[in-house]
């Protein structure tokens, strides 16, 4: 997650394991591993769609990847400390 | 007396053997527990009672329930009364329910998270005994945390932080040491600190989008055994959020890391200060928040407060 940090403003990045979930990501392409997935955040049908959390992703060769926006909640409207 | 601290952490992990490895080798912890299911009970080298923290082995990497510990079996019943007078429905669990434990007084706050408060649970003694002890035990890994300190839960907006603090201060008599106050005239509390022992915060709530666990703290004794243990998490390749660092809230030393499923831990160094029931409550206005968070820096630090542990599907 750190390599891709030359896009820092585009690479959403947090706990960098699993937990947060800011790194949702839809692989278009490219070969990779992954580690397990944080069923929180992404499910069984999630992963069978090539959508990850892109900190337990090990690219294999280049990857076409495209972030996802955090899934809009009831209280998405609510002040957030700090944001 | 009532509540007297925080008394286990419960969370979910992705691979439960790297987090053994992990909480034993880093933080300097011991299993003393483990179920069939392989849920592991753990505790630090300071503390008394069998375990302070539960890692349970999951799909999720999500957060179940914290528990604080009460002085009498008896502040079971009276503190149930008091949570029902509230308008806060309760569930008491038999004793051994929770494994080690005695009754379990169990109920959602309103934070939104589940609370369970017991009195008696397995004692099994600090590692360095209790006649002519040592300061520290020469065999403890890691970094040696001493005990789990405080936890911060992340509550949907500032109307749950202050739902959640009101109950505590009523019900608990916790005490508010410390709050970041935003909105009209500061009207709205958005994060706030509150203490039943004499550090400043056993507790503390923040406004964020979704209900979830911001970290909870290991303590250390001072600032020279945070700069050891920003060592030793280096030498073990955790991902730090936040390098040694002082508050301003609560003027805790502190660093904030990641565990292998990605909950953010934090080891706080210090009293702080003396926390007293009739100590006057600090706050941090918006424009000063971020000299709040990390005084010296006095900046935003990326997602610190927006990216964070969810509480588990229930």
């Amino acid at each position: 997650m750190d390599s891709l940090s030359v896009y820092a403003g585009l690479v959403p990045k947090a706990c960098h394991n699993g937990a947060c979930g800011v790194c949702r990501a839809q692989v278009h392409q490219g070969s990779f591993e992954k580690l397990k997935m944080n069923k929180r955040h992404v499910s069984k049908e999630d992963e069978c769609n090539n959508i990850v959390l892109a900190c337990r992703v090990l690219p294999r060769g280049d990857m076409d990847i495209e972030f996802l926006p955090r899934p809009v909640s009831k209280s998405s409207k609510v002040y957030v400390l700090g944001s | 007396m009532g509540v007297m601290r925080i008394g286990h952490v419960d969370i979910n992990v992705l691979d439960i053997n790297e987090s053994k490895k992990y909480y034993e080798n880093v933080i300097g912890m011991t299993v003393t527990k483990e179920d069939v299911d392989g849920t592991l009970y753990l505790k630090c080298w300071d503390e008394w009672d069998k375990y302070s923290l539960v890692l349970r082995p999951s799909e999720e990497a999500t957060f179940n329930r914290v528990a604080y510990k009460v002085e009498n079996d008896s502040d079971i019943d009276d503190l149930q009364k008091k949570v029902e007078a509230y308008g806060v429905s309760t569930e008491i669990l038999s004793a051994g329910t929770v494994a080690e434990c005695g009754r379990i007084l169990k109920f959602i706050a309103p934070s939104g998270h589940e609370f369970n408060l017991y009195a008696e649970k397995t004692f099994v003694g600090k590692d360095v005994g209790t006649v002519n002890p040592a300061p520290w035990p020469v065999e403890t890994k890691g970094i040696k945390a001493h005990w789990v300190d405080h936890i911060l839960l992340m509550c949907e907006g500032p109307e749950k932080v202050m739902a959640g603090t009101k109950f505590f201060k009523e019900v608990f008599e916790f005490n508010l040491a410390e709050q970041v106050c935003v909105g009209p005239e500061g009207s709205l509390q958005a994060a706030t600190w509150l203490a039943r022992t004499s550090t400043p915060h056993d507790l503390a709530f923040v406004a964020g989008s979704e209900t979830g666990m911001h970290h909870f703290a290991f303590f250390l004794d001072g600032w020279s055994d945070i700069l050891k243990a920003a060592d030793i998490m280096a030498m073990n390749d955790v991902k730090m959020d936040v390098t040694p660092q002082r508050h301003g809230i609560t003027r805790g030393e502190t660093i904030y890391f990641f565990d292998p499923s990605g909950h953010r831990l934090e080891t706080f160094a210090g009293l702080g200060y003396l926390m007293q029931p009739d100590c006057p409550t600090v706050t941090w206005t918006e424009d000063n928040l971020w000299r709040g968070i990390f005084y010296h820096s006095g900046v935003e630090n990326g997602a610190f407060t927006t990216a964070y542990t969810l509480c588990a599907y229930k």
